[in-house]
């Protein structure tokens, strides 16, 4: 690999835009490249020194691509509040205690579906990670109901597992993969109704009455909880700074389940820690999938050269 | 720190928008242009004026669109938006009374 495309690998890793976006600049940077390397070459310079002088003009790749994401990322107020929908949606299903109803269910499904396939079309925009995240967990429900329905000891339930499980597993394994090739933390991002689900879902487990109460009283508590998610999301979008993204992922989400789940002490400290690990778990893996990726987009930037 | 510098990444984003307001350009023709306007005097890590071109994009003041250079390579264009004028137009202004209050005071009093 030449200079100048150990230069652009080095960028990409930084970039975290969607695609398109990313290719473009790439582009443009190589370009960019191409005719400072000229310049210096026209003046008497080798073509090594001409490229490691207008390397060293542009500057080190990571802080360059750090400020180009600072740059282009934090959404519009509609993008950001379109992340957050379907967390809205979900509060308001408790809050009216929709969830119950049928052609509701389905009616918050149809937006789900049709987001995800405009968003893949758009490269992957930043609001479509929520989404993401929302259609892995109604694929796992769907799972959940249909054994509470036909029954768990039923030998239909594990025929239609059998059926039912590998493509689940396979597409909310590939969302996940989508999610960390862009960046961790749009995967942290779709992470993050899971911990909150969890923690209601445990909270029903303690039964009809806890704490005296019924699941339709539950039902504004699960509800709030939902809309501190849409906040803590569009809050999320909007933000250009990467480390306050990170921060603010691992602290909503905490504070939430503080709410939810009365925990104290120890479990506070076991809480945090099992939080921090789902969240930041996408860091640890992104490095494979991003190494995997080189060739091909260096490919198209520099047209195989 | 080098005040010259600051002064320039201070109005970088106003310099842009007026010479893309002249014609469309692309990023190293914009370095080039400034260098050569300033007479040199105005240089500049070339890293700082993507993240720049970036942000007036991203702020819907410039448009970047790749296109054919006379030179026949694709290159990305930029082109002044509606509301990029109106800013440039603002950030003008601005600028013109500044340097005019700023020559006044630092003009020599006669006795």
């Amino acid at each position: 690999m030449t200079e100048a495309g150990r230069y652009l690998v080095e960028l990409e890793k930084e970039l975290r835009l969607d695609q398109g976006a990313e290719e473009e600049v790439l582009q443009e940077l190589y370009t960019h490249l191409q005719d400072r390397v000229a310049e210096f070459c026209e003046s008497g310079y080798p073509r090594e020194e001409a490229v490691r002088k207008a390397i060293d003009r542009l500057g080190p790749a990571k802080s360059l691509a750090r400020k180009i994401h600072e740059a282009r990322s934090g959404e519009s107020w509609g993008r950001a509040l379109l992340a957050g929908a379907p967390h809205f949606m979900i509060a308001l299903t408790f809050a009216f205690h929709l969830w119950r109803s049928a052609p509701w269910v389905a009616a918050v499904l149809i937006p789900v579906i049709a987001a995800i396939t405009y968003g893949f079309r758009k490269y992957k925009p930043a609001w479509l990670y929520p989404w993401l995240g929302y259609s892995v967990l109604a694929c796992g429900s769907i799972f959940v109901v249909t054994g509470q329905a036909i029954s768990f000891s039923s030998p239909w339930y594990w025929l239609m597992s059998a059926l039912f499980l590998p493509p689940a597993l396979w597409l909310a394994g590939s969302i996940f993969v989508q999610a960390l090739r862009r960046d961790w933390l749009f995967a942290s991002l779709a992470l993050l109704p899971f911990p909150v689900t969890a923690g209601w879902l445990l909270t029903f487990e303690k039964g009809l009455s806890y704490q005296g109460r019924s699941f339709e009283e539950l039902d504004l508590g699960v509800a709030l909880s939902f809309v501190a998610l849409g906040v803590t999301t569009v809050t999320f979008v909007r933000l250009r700074k990467r480390l306050l993204r990170c921060g603010l992922l691992l602290t909503a989400t905490l504070a939430i389940l503080m709410l939810i789940l009365p925990a104290r002490g120890t479990v506070l400290v076991f809480l945090a820690f099992l939080i921090s690990s789902l969240l930041l778990l996408p860091a640890l893996l992104e490095p494979r999938l991003k190494r995997s990726m080189e060739p091909a987009w260096l490919k198209q930037v520099t047209g195989g050269g | 720190m080098n005040y010259g510098r600051e002064l320039l990444k201070g109005n970088l984003e106003s310099l842009l928008l007026y010479l893309i307001k002249q014609k469309p350009m692309y990023g190293y023709q914009l370095i080039k242009e400034i260098e050569e306007r300033s007479g040199g005097y105005f240089q500049f890590k070339e890293g700082t004026l993507y993240p720049a071109l970036h942000r007036l994009e991203k702020a819907g003041l410039i448009r970047g669109k790749w296109d054919r250079s006379p030179t026949g390579m694709n290159r990305r264009y930029y082109y002044l938006t509606e509301k990029g004028e109106k800013v440039l137009a603002q950030k003008l202004a601005e600028w013109r009374s500044f340097s005019t209050a700023m020559n006044l005071v630092l003009a020599p009093v006669n006795p």
